[in-house]
């Protein structure tokens, strides 16, 4: 199962995450914080196995590896994972870590039962425009984006529980207090919105130039993904969507998103090749390569 | 434990040995130190000493020069300290403990790790044993066992804090006060307080809330003379106890801590300024007995409301979580001090 393919890599990927979330897990529940140096170190070992399987696979296509739901998730796994690593560094959130590896855990092991994982890779080749190419990057970034957003909602969600039901043992004292979750919230939220506006509109030009190239349920799954996020993000900063109510809402939102990657993508395509999250726009490019 | 290696001792008095008027009597202010050091190595000829003084413990530790020396040196320094603190050598021995060799590097772990304190597990004790050791190497007392055995402690004490629950959770109100605040706000420097109340709880909270970097503090009192006197201490706002209810709605945490029969705050009061907080939680302590708060207030979604029971509970749950650490600890400890006497004593 793990050998030098781009799909054992992956697979290496996965199982590292878990590892890595399983070890935290254990010691969180004991009361303890992980042990960063083996904690990181599974981490950092399961972003550059992923990283290798990822850019394996993109080779086979000469482009990005997300031209089916399989490497899609693979990919907002990696984002989420990559974004952590740089939040680590710069926030120091506690059990921040955690979180995201199980995030990535998650949708590591959900996307072995996406279609695709076999399929020889997809990516979205043959394009020939870095526009599309720009545009399918963008909507992952923030999609791996929203994922942390969840991560950071949920965490949010527990301390919050923890200090209404007046627990103070485990998990809950080790949690980063409500104040910075939801500074971090609110940015995430922010940057993912503005990554994802940015690809939808150039998708949108795309669209313009090449109709009809889209199914009509991604666009309107895309379309609903995009405006659920503007809106949440609009009710926060007119202060009439906060604390737990968005918190919730940006599970929801997250939850909604990556659940309804799945039914189009099966519905749509071959299983050798499926579109991005939200490149309802970008399927024209994909159509063309699927002939 | 054996008597090869440095002749190693202390002598010393402690909470666990002497009642608090004898630790008074006993104690050595800074002043006194000097005089102290001197007698030691000048008068009792030791090569090596530390003077460690603390609220609960005077410890003299020591290293003779041989052991017949060792073997007398408890009647000697009885004698000298209680000629000091005019004390019989009969009264002091009484409230001392004498101890030596391995002995002594176990009791050391132990202190520094909190394991020998009153609040157990607390951290004041290692800076304090530090500033001890500091000042015994500024003076020269300190020389090549002494300096190892503190370096030793330090390092043993790190790893009982890093690796055991023996300073896991906070033990007292105030700090139970302060944790929970910092899960709330993170930081305090930002977060406005309104204590309500000038009693002595309440002071001892808002001291705790302030080192941990809580400045922004208004002081409501039913005399408003009272609430001015503590604002002036700690340079912060005193306003009449009628303005409380403006002034929740401009607060992030209420502490509640007046002498009332009946709720001064009430749930649709707390609810009314929860709404103007938006994303910021309002955080209430209530303090007081009979309770200041209406318990309905808990229900409330942007309210976290505790009281006293609910910080005692908190405190009792970490104490007992400490205690239960406190035999994996010492077990550890004693190993390790163990195998540092061996490397002293092969020297």
């Amino acid at each position: 199962m793990l050998d030098n393919t781009p799909l054992g890599f992956l697979y290496a990927g996965i199982a590292l995450y878990t590892l890595g979330f399983g070890v935290a897990v254990f010691m969180a529940l004991r009361g303890k914080e992980h042990d960063r140096p083996v904690f990181y170190t599974l981490i950092i070992a399961g972003f550059l196995a992923q990283s290798t399987g990822l850019y394996l696979r993109g080779l086979e296509t000469h482009s990005l590896p997300v031209g089916n739901a399989f490497e899609l998730v693979q990919a907002l796994a990696w984002v989420a994972v990559f974004l952590n690593l740089i939040l680590r560094a710069t926030l120091r959130l506690k059990l921040l870590g955690l979180f995201a590896a199980g995030l990535a855990a998650v949708l590591g092991i959900a996307s072995l039962f996406l279609p695709g994982a076999h399929a020889q890779a997809a990516g979205v080749a043959e394009s020939g425009n870095p526009w599309i190419e720009f545009h399918v990057a963008l909507a992952v970034f923030s999609y791996g984006v929203f994922g942390l957003l969840a991560v950071t909602a949920i965490m949010y969600l527990l301390q919050r529980h923890g200090l209404q039901m007046k627990r103070n043992r485990g998990i809950f004292r080790l949690l980063p207090s409500l104040a910075e979750l939801d500074a971090l919230n609110r940015q995430l939220l922010l940057v993912g919105a503005w990554a994802l506006s940015v690809a939808v509109g150039l998708g949108v030009l795309d669209w313009f130039q090449q109709p009809g190239g889209v199914s009509v349920a991604k666009l309107v799954v895309t379309i609903l993904v995009w405006v659920g996020y503007l809106i949440a993000a609009w009710l926060r900063w007119r202060g009439r969507l906060v604390a737990r109510a968005y918190a919730w809402s940006c599970v929801a939102l997250f939850l909604f998103a990556i659940l309804s990657l799945w039914p189009v993508e099966a519905g749509h395509h071959a299983p050798a090749s499926s579109p991005t999250p939200t490149s309802a726009t970008s399927n024209n490019s994909i159509s063309k390569s699927n002939g | 434990m054996d008597s090869t290696g440095p002749k190693l001792f202390l002598l010393g008095s402690t909470h666990r040995t002497a009642p608090l008027a004898m630790r008074e009597r006993l104690a050595v202010p800074p002043e006194r130190l000097e005089a102290i050091y001197a007698l030691l190595r000048e008068q009792v000829k030791l090569p090596e000493c530390l003077v460690l003084n603390t609220c609960n413990r005077v410890e003299l530790y020591g290293v003779a020069q041989s052991e017949v020396d060792a073997a007398v040196m408890r009647e000697r320094l009885t004698a000298e300290i209680s000629r000091l603190h005019m004390l019989s050598p009969e009264e002091l021995q009484k409230f001392t403990f004498w101890k030596q060799h391995g002995e002594v590097v176990e009791h050391l772990f132990g202190v520094t790790a909190g394991l020998d304190s009153q609040m157990v597990g607390e951290t004041e004790i290692l800076g304090q044993v530090k500033d001890s050791y500091a000042d015994a190497t500024q003076r020269g007392a300190a020389g090549p066992v002494l300096n190892r055995l503190f370096q030793k402690s330090f390092q043993a004490a790190k790893w009982a804090r890093t690796n055991t629950g023996i300073g896991r959770g906070a033990v007292s109100v105030g700090s139970v006060t302060v944790e929970l605040a910092t899960r709330i706000f993170g930081n305090l420097s930002s977060s406005r307080l309104l204590l309500i109340g000038a009693g002595e709880v309440g002071q001892s909270i808002l001291q705790s809330l302030r080192s941990r970097g809580a400045r922004n503090v208004t002081i409501a009192s039913r005399t408003l003379a009272n609430a001015m006197e503590l604002a002036m201490l700690h340079e912060c706002v005193a306003v009449e106890l009628s303005r409380i209810t403006e002034l929740l709605s401009e607060s992030d945490i209420v502490l509640c801590a007046l002498n009332s029969e009946t709720p001064i705050l009430t749930g649709p009061q707390l609810a009314k300024a929860a709404a103007t907080h938006r994303s910021v939680p309002l955080f209430v302590i209530d303090l007081a007995v009979p309770r200041n708060v209406e318990p309905s207030a808990a229900e409330l979604s942007n309210v976290f409301l505790y009281n006293l029971d609910d910080l005692a509970a908190i405190a009792n749950e970490n104490l007992k979580s400490r205690e239960a650490a406190m035999d994996t600890c010492r077990q550890t400890l004693t190993e390790k001090a163990k195998h540092v006497w061996d490397s002293l004593a092969a020297r």
